[in-house]
């Protein structure tokens, strides 16, 4: 057998509910399917019946990463975690959570590219795995504890190299709405309680390995120098948020916050970003400040540094030091996080005394960060919070639970803004306390379900966000037009797709990005300034079939999807061109197996539909076009009644995204009529064995 | 004036465009006093002999101020637009907020966060920003110049000559609010 390097060679299966542990060669069994989500689908088709739920003991739960995790190659730190999802309504289909951090390099140097777990354990476990081995451990002292309590106790034990990814007391009293955390404050959304319902408490890793690049010493650096040289900030955002000398562009929503200046006013001694020419690959780091970018001007002087995933340069998790929560909540100074998991805890509120900018709502997500990220609460991507506001300020909340729990609550404070409020809700969600939290808990479907609320009413108003199946948008209409709404209707969760946004929020003028996506995609007119959208066309098609390829591919090589693809870059020099072949540099080079970008996107798709397969077979039907990729009603609106097509409005027109689907089937090559794949498409991706099972209960398009 | 004085000329503009600024007669002459000496020149305006041997640098650009004084900037380490804002600046607020504003709302397209004014390179007092604004949108030359709020209270200005009142609003929405709240 060919020995190729970059993955580690082993996937690690452990069956709680006997004890037995195993080994698979991961290149003979998974190789078609890279890693990651490619490793998750297969195990998930293979060996979990449709009809399971997410917390029977048949569910299964596969942390898995790819080749390129563990190496030098630049935002390599992503653990995919595939499972059924339990916030998923009203049947619990396939889903993917994703975890940065540590966790995936160290797995590998403990020899291992995923972890299979099955059964359920009789009481509380944590599996400990080191240099090729694992064992099941105790975890009944650890049960009830914290995730920051757990990852103490596992790392003394394990030693301060060891990465530890555990659930807190929501993933232990089986919240669907629950998180596995891992170094501190990378979370994955969504897998907590059905790590919970197997007991399993937390993962320990620690290896002693390293990862093989077959490729030649000075070929891989040049490659990941030169995929350095093409990073923008985060999110892949290639200009300032202000004019710099070396910028010919810049753009407020930038989060590329640098310049001189600017100090993380809370290092000691604080520390200037400076300007960060983008050709300085050694201030990458400096360029991009979260904290500062979600909670505005006041978090620089709170800011320590920037914190992250293996070998990125981005550290897009910013640590902030805020004094003052110590003394007013009794939590420590110190926070991290990024994004959604930043504010956590502000979003939670209309209001702040001192507006949204000011220094409660800081404290706010200092409070929601402590808590959260401890007790491994979920937040949907921000749909717990945007439920909460108009449960509450529509009076939902006092309609249907009773007066003595209504009262319980201190809704005085939460409507003046105060962070102590959380204290009340959070730890109810958590360990299920009272019909206001255990139903929060459940996620929007199970929610809306339990209230008999019809979801149609969250479909009506764009504000709450909500797309389908008890779950939010990511990057819709609002950021892609056409291609955004595309994305949305394929998965069964919030997509978590950033290849077509990361393009469309570059920050370089229209005309440019049309230019670059001609080349991406065959004409510039598949992308359109922001709200002022043209009819639907193949470009757009081409460039929503590209997104989603290149998220699974990322999810199963292991490349941030977050920073990905690197469609464009801030050179000026390169005419601000990215490079679509990086991910198969990467691979290619890192694994010995030379694949071309086209190969690669080959692979991508097999992932891809392996996943469409899970979705068909989970909800006994192939119509998926009806059943499955539908959009919600707030899409089609507009508050000030504008037409479709004009300049200002985001509202989609039926006929067009009618259109729009049509012609995306028709780049996957599925039917128009059930947006399914046929025989051919199967078979051609390398999945007649998916084919046959499909057919014989006759949800196969077409020929069967 | 020798060549070693010359290439000093360079390297001053190359380490000036470096720090962010422009370098023009008077920065020459602060530099190397007598080095703009000459009865055909006036002061702050750079002699014909250095602007030739200038003009052998590849790097090293010219931009021209509303006067035709030429300023050199090297792009290596600033850009054109750059260098153009800093000529801009020099022409007077009112004129600089104006350009910008309209170049903006025609290019990207979007309008324009007004506090942007108040940092480098356009360092204005807020007062003078609000004014400014205040007075474009009376002017003759400068009224295609409006100004909207954001529902976070920001106020952006964007060119009626690219933008309509109702685009300009979502997009200084979408730039104030809605890429933070859809991360």
């Amino acid at each position: 057998m060919v020995k190729f390097g970059g993955w580690a060679g082993k996937v690690l299966r452990v069956d709680l509910s006997t004890g037995r542990i195993s080994t698979e060669d991961t290149v003979a069994k998974y190789k078609d399917f890279i890693g990651g989500t490619g490793i998750g689908y297969k195990v998930l088709w293979d060996e979990v019946p449709a009809g399971t739920k997410a917390f029977d003991p048949e569910n299964k739960i596969v942390f898995a990463t790819g080749p390129l995790a563990g190496t030098s190659a630049p935002c390599n730190g992503r653990t995919a975690i595939t499972t059924l999802w339990p916030t998923c309504w009203p049947k619990h289909l396939v889903g993917t959570g994703h975890m940065g951090g540590h966790f995936a390099a160290e797995m590998k140097y403990a020899g291992f590219d995923a972890i299979i777990i099955e059964g359920r354990a009789d009481n509380p476990i944590w599996l400990k795995v080191t240099d090729g081995k694992a064992q099941i451990m105790d975890a009944r002292s650890l049960w009830g504890q914290g995730i920051r309590r757990t990852t103490h106790e596992i790392s003394r034990l394990m030693g301060p190299e060891s990465v530890v990814a555990a659930i807190g007391q929501s993933g232990e009293n089986l919240v669907p709405m629950s998180i596995t955390i891992n170094s501190v404050s990378h979370s994955a959304g969504g897998c907590g309680g059905v790590m919970g319902s197997k007991n399993l408490k937390a993962i320990g890793v620690l290896g002693a390995g390293a990862i093989h690049i077959a490729g030649k010493k000075e070929d891989w650096e040049k490659a990941v120098k030169h995929h350095l040289s093409l990073f923008g900030a985060n999110n892949q955002i290639v200009v300032p948020s202000s004019p710099q000398p070396w910028a010919e562009h810049h753009n407020p929503a930038s989060r590329w916050v640098a310049s001189r200046g600017r100090q993380w006013g809370s290092a000691n001694p604080p520390i200037g970003t400076g300007a960060c020419d983008p050709h300085n690959l050694n201030r990458i780091a400096y360029r991009s400040n979260n904290a500062a970018y979600f909670l505005g001007e006041k978090a620089w002087q709170y800011t320590v540094r920037g914190n992250g995933c293996t070998a990125c340069p981005i550290r897009c998790h910013t640590v902030i030091k805020v004094p003052a929560v110590s003394s007013k909540y009794g939590i420590p100074e110190t926070g991290q996080n990024t994004c959604v998991g930043l504010v956590f805890g502000k979003t939670f509120y209309k209001n702040f005394p001192d507006g949204p900018m000011g220094q409660t709502s800081i404290e706010a997500c200092m409070v929601g960060m402590y808590l959260a990220d401890d007790l491994g609460i979920w937040n949907n991507y921000g749909q717990l919070q945007r439920d909460f506001q108009k449960c509450y300020y529509e009076g939902i909340f006092r309609d249907k639970i009773g007066a003595k729990e209504y009262q319980s609550y201190s809704w005085d404070k939460y409507e003046k803004g105060d962070p102590a409020f959380l204290f009340e809700l959070l730890p109810r969600i958590a360990n299920r306390q009272g019909e206001l939290a255990t139903l929060l808990g459940l996620g929007t479907g199970y929610l809306l379900e339990a209230w008999g609320i019809a979801e149609t009413e969250w479909k009506k108003q764009r504000d709450l966000a909500y797309w389908k199946l008890g779950h939010p948008k990511h990057h819709s209409n609002e950021d892609a037009g056409q291609c955004g709404v595309i994305i949305n209707t394929q998965y069964n969760r919030d997509a978590q797709c950033h290849s077509h946004t990361n393009f469309i929020r570059n920050g370089l003028p229209i005309e440019v990005q049309k230019k670059l996506a001609a080349e991406l995609w065959g004409s510039g007119d598949a992308v359109d300034a922001p709200g002022d959208f043209s009819p639907m066309n193949l470009y757009k098609a081409r460039m929503a079939r590209w997104s989603l390829l290149r998220k699974e591919l990322h999810d199963s090589i292991s490349l941030c999807n977050w920073m990905g693809p690197w469609s464009s870059s801030p050179l000026k020099e390169r005419g601000y061109k990215g490079d679509d072949t990086i991910e198969s540099l990467l691979y290619s080079t890192v694994t010995g197996d030379a694949k071309s970008p086209a190969q690669l996107d080959e692979a991508a798709e097999r992932i891809f539909v392996l996943h469409r397969a899970l979705t068909i077979r989970g909800m006994g039907t192939n119509q998926m076009r009806a059943e499955h990729d539908t959009i919600p009603d707030w899409v089609y609106g507009d508050y000030k009644e504008r037409v479709p097509f004009t300049p200002g409005t985001i509202q989609m027109d039926k006929a067009d995204i009618e259109k729009a689907m049509d012609m995306f089937y028709d780049q996957m090559g599925w039917s128009r009529e059930t947006g399914s794949p046929g025989r051919e498409a199967y078979q051609r991706l390398g999945l007649s064995d998916v084919a046959e099972e499909l057919g014989k209960k006759g949800y196969l398009d077409g020929r069967n | 004036m020798g060549e070693i004085e010359l290439d000093g000329v360079a390297d001053l503009i190359r380490t000036r465009s470096r720090a962010g600024d422009l370098t023009g007669g008077k920065d020459l002459e602060d530099h190397v006093p007598g080095i703009l000496s000459s009865d055909e020149v006036r002061p702050g305006q750079v002699p014909g002999y250095i602007q030739e041997s200038l003009r052998e640098q590849d790097d090293i650009k010219t931009v021209f101020d509303c006067k035709g004084d030429a300023f050199y900037y090297s792009e290596r380490y600033m850009t054109g637009a750059y260098a153009n804002i800093l000529v801009l600046k020099m022409a007077g607020h009112l004129r600089m907020m104006a350009e910008i504003i309209r170049e903006q709302s025609r290019m990207y397209p979007r309008p324009v966060p007004i506090s942007l004014f108040r940092y480098p390179p356009f360092d204005l007092e807020e007062n003078l920003i609000s004014e400014g604004i205040e007075e474009m949108m009376r002017q003759g030359p400068y009224r295609d110049i409006s100004l909207l709020t954001t529902s976070i209270g920001n106020a952006f200005a964007y060119s009626t000559d690219y933008l309509t009142p109702d685009y300009a609003q979502m997009l200084a929405e979408w730039i104030d609010v809605g890429q933070v709240q859809n991360p």
